[in-house]
């Protein structure tokens, strides 16, 4: 597991805007250079039970593995927000959107930086949704209120973008829809979209 | 000052005569009918433009005669006359004209030049005339309209020849049709069925007088079969005939209609809603063929004047909504010449929506399982999303080598592109392509948490309401999903749902189990394990080879039936509608053999309580209600509509602004790719 987390205790977003862990480098920021820090050596070992007996897993054994694989989680990232909108029954077209995201767990991964790729992402997302999210996780002054012409070659412009859209990602919360109120909780960096009647 | 101008109007009014009195109340009635049915607002201070209620062509005053009026009182910018509605709007140059119109034009009597009725003129100012330019109409794709096919002494002979027997009564008809004369030829058309007995030819044939004129028309292209079937209308002015589609079934493609004696307007329709009105000048050809044809309406409004362009040489072609350009023409008596020709095989034309010889085909071949939606919905619970909640990292365990050609698929997308995996599984194809934005998502939530530990972007959602909003995806796959959903309604909903994901452009790539697990002589894989089972035992997936979208556990299957019976009546306890519909018409499939059914149940033989033991046992929860089967490895079983050849086709033909890119067969499972216009 690659990337830092950032519970509400030490990284409060609504508050404060960004608050940083004076370990990472101002630079990571814009998607330079992450501390490479993996998870398992600060996280207990696993446990399993079997048999009604209680064993610590060898480090190295192929159990151990799969049990770590077990406590990575997934991930939203806020590109992925942008694509997602409420369909409760009854809004009106195109209502619903943008989803209000209230985090209580925000992660920062690194994720290598494509300029092209991020810059074929700015006709493909919607602004202002984008905006409100970054915003809502204190991520908001990292955007211009607009893309600038010519942001094809602004790099630095690009890198904010690129941190934005694609390291900062939501691990627990609730998306809300703006317009009906529903709640779609985010409970492992999975959202859970199942409307009240789809439920089993 | 248009303050003061109102109060010496009321002062003055005072003293006005009854006749002017009610000239005013009427000009204020006119005032709030205008605000309130076409939200156009009067003002009271003077301006250059004018609404003039009851000028309009909608109640039977014609351009020129409204525009000699109005230029009487100074030049005119401007006449717009929308179409249907009894009001117009003048522009003149000043705003002293335009009183001078007032004063003149209002309570003005006009006496209408065609019908002679009266109507009086009420005449308000407006802040500004609603000007719009719009572009002109195109005609629908594949109509045709040539002028003068026919001289004018051959119209008098083909009009002549026409001996009316059916003259105002018509048998099989209905009432409606009794408003136009008409005669058959070839074939007789009928009323009641819209359909042509094809085994009954009317003696005679077409008249020999029309052969000249087929024949030119097979010469220049117009047509590629000579016609068998003709139908000659007679409408007088103020009759017509409702939109219809010609009957798919019944005619080949292209068909004909001669306009003599008069010009009409005939009105086109497209199913989204855009109507186009098409001028039939007198002597001319009407060929409509592909898309007008097939998919457009065509009818003749019933009433006595046409709205036309007024200007000159605009006599073929489509009318445009100009409204500085329409005037009425007055209908005279139109007889038309349809020519058809019979079809003999069922229509295959690229509108299944609208054409009855694929309906008909659907029909046939809908599946036996057709419950109501709350059944539907209840079956894919209980037989769907609770079997890959349970069995899920089993499930997954048997899921990962990813399938070539979805691999070339998402391999050949370009950098950038935001693709969505709706029914996603365990997230195998999520990572296949690191340049693209892919993000899954499943009606399981265990499977979809087997995505996050993959560290993919998934979330948990039903396929019939994904939400993502629509045309913002440049790809969408779905692969082994829509064979999962119990009745044709929903699985025809879920391709909706993934074409409304698409931007134009945007492709989605579908993949469902097929019937026909032998093709061209091949078995599938899913046939051919069984066989290589035989020989080795325990096979477990090598990562290598490409296994069916629903393949089954490599476990020998011949208890399937027995085991299958035991968790049925375990389930029957709980006693839901679903269980009892289908313990009583689905059949249980047996592992790797052929299909005999295209509804059916395939049981799933759950693992994971025997060999890996001491690591999953504790983290798998077990079915409940099966504890007494969890010792001889658990079967569950999952609902599938297989589908036949044809048939993931026919249903994307039925979807509007989809094409079919591809489509093809691989491994036992029909495919797809859409493209969105």
């Amino acid at each position: 597991m690659r990337g830092r987390y950032f519970t509400t205790a030490e990284y409060s977003p609504t508050l404060t805007g960004r608050r940083r862990n004076q370990s990472v480098p101002e630079a990571s920021f814009l998607g330079f250079g992450f501390p490479s820090r993996t998870l398992p050596n600060s996280t207990p070992r696993p446990e399993v039970v079997s048999n009604g007996h209680t064993r610590r897993l060898d480090r190295q054994s192929p159990g151990f593995r799969r049990e770590r694989s077990r406590r990575r989680c997934g991930r939203m990232k806020l590109l992925t927000h942008n694509l997602l909108t409420s369909h409760v029954r009854g809004l009106r077209p195109g209502g619903g959107y943008p989803l209000g995201i209230q985090a209580t767990e925000v992660k920062l991964s690194p994720v290598d930086f494509n300029a092209q790729f991020v810059a074929r992402m700015v006709p493909k997302v919607q602004w202002a949704a984008l905006l409100q999210a970054a915003q809502s996780l204190g991520h908001g002054s990292d955007l211009p209120p607009e893309p600038a012409p010519g942001y094809e070659s602004d790099e630095d412009f690009l890198r904010r973008l690129h941190h934005v859209l694609l390291e900062v990602e939501v691990v627990e919360g609730i998306l809300r829809c703006p317009d009906s109120g529903h709640e779609f909780p985010i409970t492992k960096g999975i959202p859970n979209m199942l409307l009240a009647e789809e439920e089993t | 000052m248009a303050d003061l101008e109102v109060d010496s109007a009321h002062q003055e009014n005072l003293k006005l005569s009854k006749m002017k009195k009610k000239v005013l109340r009427k000009q204020i009635k006119a005032q709030r009918t205008l605000m309130r049915h076409e939200g156009i607002e009067c003002i009271s201070h003077t301006t250059q433009n004018l609404v003039v209620a009851n000028g309009g062509l909608g109640n039977g005053v014609s351009r020129h005669q409204l525009l000699r009026l109005v230029e009487e009182c100074g030049l005119v910018e401007a006449l717009l006359m929308p179409p249907n509605k009894p009001y117009s709007f003048v522009k003149y140059g000043t705003t002293e004209e335009a009183k001078k119109a007032y004063d003149a034009l209002n309570g003005k009597e006009l006496i209408l030049e065609d019908t002679s009725h009266t109507v009086i003129l009420y005449v308000n100012f407006v802040r500004k005339v609603h000007w719009e330019d719009i572009m002109p109409t195109n005609l629908p794709p594949g109509l045709k309209v040539v002028d003068e096919l026919v001289s004018p002494e051959e119209e008098t002979m083909m009009l002549e020849s026409i001996n009316w027997t059916g003259d105002e009564v018509i048998q099989n008809a209905q009432k409606s049709l009794k408003h136009r004369r008409v005669e058959h030829f070839g074939y007789e058309f009928r009323y009641d069925n819209n359909n042509v007995d094809k085994d009954k030819p009317l003696p005679g044939g077409i008249p020999e007088i029309c052969n000249m004129l087929l024949e030119k028309c097979l010469r220049q292209g117009y047509i590629k079969h000579k016609p068998d079937q003709l139908t000659v209308n007679q409408y007088e002015p103020g009759q017509g005939i409702p939109p219809h589609i010609d009957t798919h079934s019944a005619f080949e493609d292209e068909i004909l209609s001669l306009s003599l004696g008069a010009e009409i307007v005939m009105d086109f329709k497209h199913p989204d809603g855009c109507t186009v009105a098409v001028m039939l000048p007198r002597r001319s050809l009407l060929v409509m063929a592909g898309e007008s044809r097939y998919l457009w309406s065509h009818g003749i409004t019933p009433r006595k004047f046409d709205i036309v362009q007024a200007s000159e040489g605009q006599k073929v072609g489509t009318i445009t909504a100009d409204t500085g350009d329409l005037t009425l023409n007055k209908r005279g008596t139109r007889t038309s010449f349809t020519f058809r020709k019979v079809r003999r095989s069922p229509c295959n034309c690229t509108y299944p929506s609208v054409c009855d010889s694929q309906q008909d085909q659907q029909k046939e071949r809908t599946p036996m399982f057709t419950g109501n939606e709350t059944v539907a919905a209840k079956l894919e619970q209980e037989y769907v999303h609770k079997v890959y909640e349970e069995i899920a990292v089993h499930f997954s365990s048997t899921r990962h080598s990813p399938w070539p050609k979805i691999v070339e698929f998402l391999r050949a997308l370009p950098e950038g592109s935001i693709v969505a995996d709706v029914g996603c599984g365990n997230g195998k194809y999520l990572g296949i392509n690191k340049g693209l934005h892919m993000v899954g998502c499943d009606r399981s939530k265990n499977l979809v948490d087997i995505c996050g530990e993959k560290e993919c972007e998934a979330f948990v959602c039903d396929a019939l309401s994904v939400p993502i909003r629509s045309g913002s995806c440049d790809a969408c796959i779905s692969i082994a999903v829509i064979h999962h959903f119990s009745t044709a309604e929903r699985r025809l909903a879920t391709l909706r749902e993934l074409a409304r994901l698409l931007r134009p452009g945007g492709k989605a790539l579908i993949y469902v189990w097929a019937m026909e697990q032998e093709y061209n002589n091949q078995k599938s894989k899913y046939l051919k394990e069984k066989k290589a089972k035989k020989g080795k035992e325990k096979e477990i997936d090598t990562g290598v080879t490409q296994r069916p979208v629903s393949d089954q556990t490599p476990d020998n299957s011949t208890q399937d039936l027995t085991v299958s019976d035991g968790v049925l009546n375990d389930f029957e306890d709980k006693g839901s509608i679903a269980k009892q519909v289908i313990n009583s018409s689905l059949p249980v499939h047996t592992n790797r053999t052929s299909f005999h059914s295209q509804d059916l149940l395939v049981p799933w033989h759950f693992k994971g309580g025997t060999k890996k033991k001491e690591e999953s046992i504790t983290t798998l929860q077990l079915p409940s209600g099966s504890n007494k089967l969890q010792e001889l490895s658990p079967v569950f079983h999952r609902y599938y509509h297989v589908f036949c050849e044809g048939e993931l086709e026919a249903a994307c033909k039925t979807l509007d602004g989809i094409r079919i890119q591809r489509s093809y067969y691989d491994q036992g499972n029909w495919c797809v790719v859409l493209e969105r216009q």
